[in-house]
Formats: structure tokens, sequence, C-alpha cells
């Protein structure tokens, strides 16, 4: 049975489906960047979003400013992490050279720690944070708009398309790309391979010092909550296609209206099984990904 | 051929899940009895004359710490309050001593921790242990070993439905919590109320589900329409388009339940988000008990309704006064839970004149206690069925009333009229 109430349900799902997608496509890109790119296999970009919605907590209880004014102080303060993290964390400096299996533990015992040093030190409390914002919700028709969901979903987009024409079109995507094909010719062309990676890597992470200050203020989070985060990342990334900027952001807008979609039409808990279903209907047939190339090689 | 195979397997997939997602998970079996271990096991009378050992299991550190350290003052108080009276009189007036022990949230360590406690510290009877998963896994161990288990807080209705003959639930059962809200409701509409249609709602866990489904069958006995029953998802999910599946369907009343501050603080604000207008929004205690509830949502919590255990404005003065001068803290439900727990306790030994487990359990099994010192709930009377609930045990309900929380229901114990219908977005 159609109903107006379903159509209106419907819609509402689609519109903050493809806000929180934005989300979704911010986390995923930078995801996509380390994966892809970069060649890490990382298990802690989860975590690092779990910390960046900490540290928005921690400047929103400092200084009792609006959470998206600690993106000036989390962008730099994900970006010196994962500096600090490439260059003096023996499990991440010379992580590019090791084979898969042995970078997954890694980065499997790095995530534990960073989960358990929250959970130590903050607790292990569900945190929100609340924002004046709220105040400029409006409604088209019978669809809620909420304005923390709009702001996120539009600046997270912008931000990707920034990132997609920084890797396209200038000398440092350039570099990042050649380093990501062909190790060995890269660096006989001069480029400095290692600190293309750590770039990489430091990219990826300070992108989620805009994403976790544009989420605290949407979703509940806890020290575990980036397993979650990560499930969904993996998913966006893999059916945009590995290393793919474009397809990570398609992947996760997906993803979102999916995961919407099956909360509002599925009961309970049993919500997130619609987006897995669309991921499996795509590798099923698309098994590279929506924009990947076909795999020709082992690399 | 075979894509089409697979899509078709992973639709059924998709339709059985939509079946069955929602139907109850199967009750626990009993765990169990091993003869031979606990016979082996069988625990000794307490070794020092004149004294009974009581084990308490408590969250004494771990994520859910400060629970304890609200709970740790109020079993020393009625420990001291039948100590200073007398101790036990048909034992010569033995004291009573508390062995502490913490389970730190962990549903392994409590197992273990009850094993020491009764093997180790040779104690007559265990109380605790403020949360429903942890009382469901730490009775299977004193199930095995033969020592009764009284529990304080914890409602999970689960806890008193596996045939179990050592635990004894000092507090309600989430069953309870239906029959609360059905009352409610037919007493607000004796009074002309008008209230018809029912959304309940609820994060999807153990003791959310445990109260709200008995809300959901009760309405139903009562001729409520149903308008809406779902659970939201426990973990990270948009919470205001569950507000907008309850708002389509219009309901005079919505009643919900979760025990997560943070998710109920995210509903709540979903609600009013969505300008959802019902006459009145009734929640289980839990998550919205909680101060960082209320204070998270400022003036949002005006006119909601709560189903609780008991409230500030039914304490009786003097005890009052007196518990917050022995514990330096303000009274409040789960320390007159904790210390009704301890007073059964101090009753059934009286009763059974004996520091034998198994005796004790004989008498928590026919204790019974009238108003009186040792009543400290707002209940008629406590007294254990062969389930070991206590039937005495009763819900309240609460109001938000201009930023203060006033008793609503029943009117025996009211210190305010209900305001339902509450305008609750006009605020």
């Amino acid at each position: 049975m159609i109903t107006e109430a379903t159509i209106t349900l419907l819609l509402q799902a689609i519109v903050v489906g493809l806000l929180t997608g934005g989300i979704y496509a911010l986390f995923a890109v930078g995801l996509s960047l380390i994966l892809g790119v970069a060649d890490i296999m990382t298990f802690v970009h989860g975590d690092f979003l779990m910390i960046a919605m900490y540290l928005t907590l921690a400047a929103v209880v400092a200084t009792g400013a609006e959470p998206y004014v600690g993106i000036i102080l989390v962008v730099p303060g994900m970006a010196m992490l994962a500096y600090f993290s490439f260059k003096y964390l023996p499990a991440v400096t010379k992580i590019t050279a090791f084979p898969h299996m042995r970078q997954m533990l890694y980065m499997l015992g790095f995530s534990y720690l960073l989960q358990n040093l929250i959970l130590m030190f903050v607790g292990a409390r569900h945190q929100i944070i609340s924002t004046s914002l709220t105040k400029y919700n409006f409604f088209v028709g019978d669809v809620f708009v909420s304005m923390p969901r709009l702001l996120a979903g539009v600046v997270s987009v912008i931000l990707t398309i920034t990132l997609m024409w920084v890797i396209k079109y200038t000398d440092l995507g350039r570099i990042i790309r050649a380093a990501s094909q062909d190790r060995e010719a890269a660096s006989l062309m001069g480029i400095n391979v290692d600190k293309t990676y750590m770039l990489t890597w430091i990219i990826g992470i300070g992108s989620l010092g805009f994403a976790g200050p544009l989420l605290a203020p949407i979703f509940a989070f806890y020290p575990i909550v980036g397993n979650y985060y990560l499930m969904i990342g993996f998913m966006c990334v893999v059916m945009g296609g590995l290393g793919n900027i474009g397809g990570a952001l398609i992947g996760g807008i997906i993803m979102g209206v999916a995961l919407e979609l099956g909360n509002v039409f599925l009961p309970g808990s049993s919500g997130p099984i619609l987006p897995f279903l669309v991921f499996v209907g795509v590798l099923v047939f698309k098994p590279e990904g929506i924009f990947g190339k076909p795999i020709r090689s082992k690399r | 051929m075979k894509k089409v195979m697979v899509v078709l397997f992973l639709v059924g997939i998709l339709l059985l899940s939509a079946c069955q997602a929602n139907q109850p998970a199967p009750a626990p079996t009993p765990a169990p009895s091993v003869p031979g271990q606990a016979a082996a096991s069988e625990p000794q009378p307490a070794p020092a004359a004149g004294v009974v050992k009581i084990g308490v299991i408590q969250p004494l550190s771990g994520p859910d710490g400060k629970y304890g350290e609200v709970i740790v003052p109020a079993y020393e108080y009625a420990v001291k309050q039948v100590n200073d009276a007398g101790g036990i009189q048909s034992l010569g007036g033995a004291k009573l001593e508390l062995v502490w022990s913490d389970h730190q949230s962990s549903a392994e360590t409590a197992i273990s921790e009850v094993e020491r406690l009764i093997e180790r510290e040779r104690v007559s009877v265990i109380a605790g242990a403020n949360l429903s998963g942890i009382v469901l896994a730490a009775t299977t161990a004193t199930e095995r070993l033969q020592v009764p288990f009284v529990v304080d807080v914890p409602a999970a209705t689960a806890i008193t439905e596996r045939g179990f003959e050592y635990v004894f639930r000092t507090n309600v059962s989430g069953l309870f919590y239906g029959d609360t809200f059905a009352e409610f409701v037919n007493y607000l509409n004796e009074q002309g109320a008008g209230i018809e249609s029912v959304a309940v709602t609820f994060r999807d866990l153990e003791f959310p589900q445990s109260v709200m489904e008995p809300v959901r069958d009760r309405s139903r006995e009562e001729g409520l329409t149903v308008a809406y029953y779902g659970a939201y998802p426990a973990e990270a999910a948009d919470l205001t388009t569950y507000s907008a599946q309850v708002r389509g369907t219009n309901p005079d009343v919505i009643a919900t339940a979760d025990n997560s501050v943070a998710f109920a603080t995210l509903f709540t604000r979903g609600l009013n988000d969505l300008k959802v207008n019902p006459k009145m929004i009734i929640a289980a205690n839990g998550a919205y008990e909680f101060e960082d509830w209320y204070a998270g949502v400022g003036d949002l919590k005006d006119g909601y309704l709560l189903m609780v255990q008991w409230n500030a404005d039914v304490a009786d003065p003097a005890l009052a006064a007196d518990y917050a001068q022995f514990t330096r803290e303000p009274l409040n439900g789960h320390a007159l839970l904790s210390m009704q727990a301890v007073y059964a306790i101090a009753e059934a030994l009286e009763l059974a004149g004996s520091t034998d487990p198994k005796a004790i359990r004989d008498a928590l099994a026919v204790v019974r206690i009238e108003p009186g010192p040792r009543l400290v709930m707002p209940w008629s009377f406590l007294d254990y069925n062969e389930k070991g609930q206590n039937t005495g045990a009763q819900n309240m309900v609460v109001q938000w009333q201009d930023g203060k929380l006033v008793t609503v229901y029943p009117p025996e114990y009211a210190t305010a009229q209900p305001i339902v219908p509450f305008n609750y977005w006009q605020r």
C-alpha cells in the first residue's frame, strides 16, 4: 500500500541519505587515497574519524563555541597526528614496504591502541554535541531538512570535488598518481616516493578533520564507533573502484541513500542489510567497482 | 543465469529478514545443573560466629563504575541500620558483613567473582549487580552453586523467567511497564483524555525491548490502536527519519525506551525537529532517568512522562535527611532499591535462623515485608513469588512540569496532576 505518508517517508529518507552520503563520501575519499594510491592497508581510518570527533568535543568543551569552529583546530590537529604517526610509529613508518598481511596486523593493533586510549582517558559513554544551527531547520513540503546535515553534506561534497581536482590537475596530484602507478619508475623520475606516501596519508587523515566536526552534531559517537564507519568506508571505496576518487564520492552517496532506505523500511537493526545487498550486487555485476578499470594484472 | 540466481537469493534474504527481525529473541534456557560439581563445592557456614557474610557484586570500576559509586553507600547504610538495631535476632544478634566484589561490567568477571565469593569467602547470600546483562550471567553461577542471589536494580524480564530457584528480584520486571502504562492510560481516559492510539519505539537492545514489548501487548489488550511498533538501530543511526516515521502514524501517545543517554537525546531532538505533537510522550526510565539526558535536552524535557520506581518528591524526609548525613549523597532510586535488597535479606535471615544458603533461599521464598521501616520503596508490600519476582514492586509515573520532576501517578503518591494532553512544541 503506497500512501501519501509512505511517499513523504521515502522522500525524507532520500534527502537524509543524500546528505549523509556526502559525509560518507568525504570519509571514503580519504580512505580511497590511502588504500588505492598509497597502497597502505589501513584499518585505522575509522578510528582517526573517532579521534577527530573527540577532538571536536574537546574544542567545544574548552571554548564553548560551535562545533564547526572546531574545524580550525581539528584539521591541523589531525594532520599533525597523521604526520607523527607516519614519521615516528614504526608500525606506519616502514609500513609501505611490508606485505599486505603484515600491514593489516599492524593496523589492527594500531586501531585497538587508539580505541583503548580514548576508552581509558574519556570513557565508554556515548557522546553528542549540540549546535544552535538546528534553529535554521526547515521543511520543504512535508520533508524535513536539518541544517547541520545540509551543511555537512554540502561542505563534504565541495571538499571531495576539490580533492578530485587537486589529484587530477595539480603537480601534487600528478606526483601522487605517478607514485601510485609505478613506484620504481616514479622514483627514477626524481619523485620522493616515501614522502609522497606520507603526503597522501596526511591528506587522507587531514580530511577527517573536516568530517569529524561536521558529523559530531548529527550522530552519537563512542570509542569503537570507527569500526562502523570503516565498514561503510570500505564498501564505498570498493564499490566506486579502488583509488578512484569520483567513484568513492558516488559510492558514498549510494551507501548513504541505501542505508537510510534500509533503516526506514527494514525493522530494527537490520537496516544495513540493504546497503550490503547493493554492495554485493555491484560486486556480482561489476567486480572492479562502478568506476574501476577492469582488473588486468596483479601488482 | 547465475547472476539472476544470485539476485533472487539476495532478495530472498531481504524478505526473510524483514519478516523475522522483529520477532522476540528466544528466552535463554536454564543452565543445566551439574550435581557432582554442586556437591563438591558445597559452601560452608560462615566461619566467624555471630557474623553473616553477604557478597555484593557491583560495577565498581570499568565503564559503569559511576553507578557502583552511588550504590556502595546505600548498602553500607542499610547494613548499619540492621546491625544498630541488634543484628539478626534469630541468630543471637549476628551482625551483617558485606564482602565487596567488582564485576567491571564483564559477564566473565561476574561469574568468576561469584565463584570466588562462594567458594573462598563462604558468603551465605549474594546481592547485586546493577546491570541486567551481568545478572543474567552471574545467576547461572549462583544457581549451579545453590546460593541465593538477590537482584537489586535490574529489570530485564528474562532474569526471573528462566525457572531458576535461587534468583530473587526486588525491583519490577519488564512486564510491569506494560501494566503501568495501561493503567495510567485508563486513568487518563477516565478523566477524558481521549487516548486511542499509541506508537511504541525503542533502541534495539535487551532492556528497551523488554520494557516496550509489554507496553505494546497491554495496549492491544486494552483496545488501543498500536499505530507504530518498531526499534531503531543500536548503531549510529539517523533518528530524524525514525521520528518522521512516528510522525506519519499520528499517534496520541509515543512510548519509548533507551539505555543510552546519547541516543535518547537524539530521539528527543528528532521528535522536536519534526514538530511531532502527540497528546503525551512517555518513556521508561533507563537513559531518560539520567541527569545527562535532562541536562542535554534542556527545555525539550518539559511535559515528558517517565515510568520510574521512585521520585524525590515521595521521599520520607526523615530517611532522606539521615541517609544524606551518613552517606553525603542525596537519596535516589537505585540506592533505595539496594537498601531494599539488604532489608529483604535481613528479614529472610530472621526467618531462616541459619546462615546456610539453602535455608536462606527457602526463607526468601516465603518472606513478606509489610509497610514499615524495612519497606523503603513506595510499595504496599514485598513478596517474592515462585519465580523469585517481587510481586509488590510497582512503577510510578512522573512528569517534567516547569523544570521540576513531579509524581503524577498512582494517585496515592501523586504530588501533582498529570498535564495531558501536553502541547509539546509550543514552548
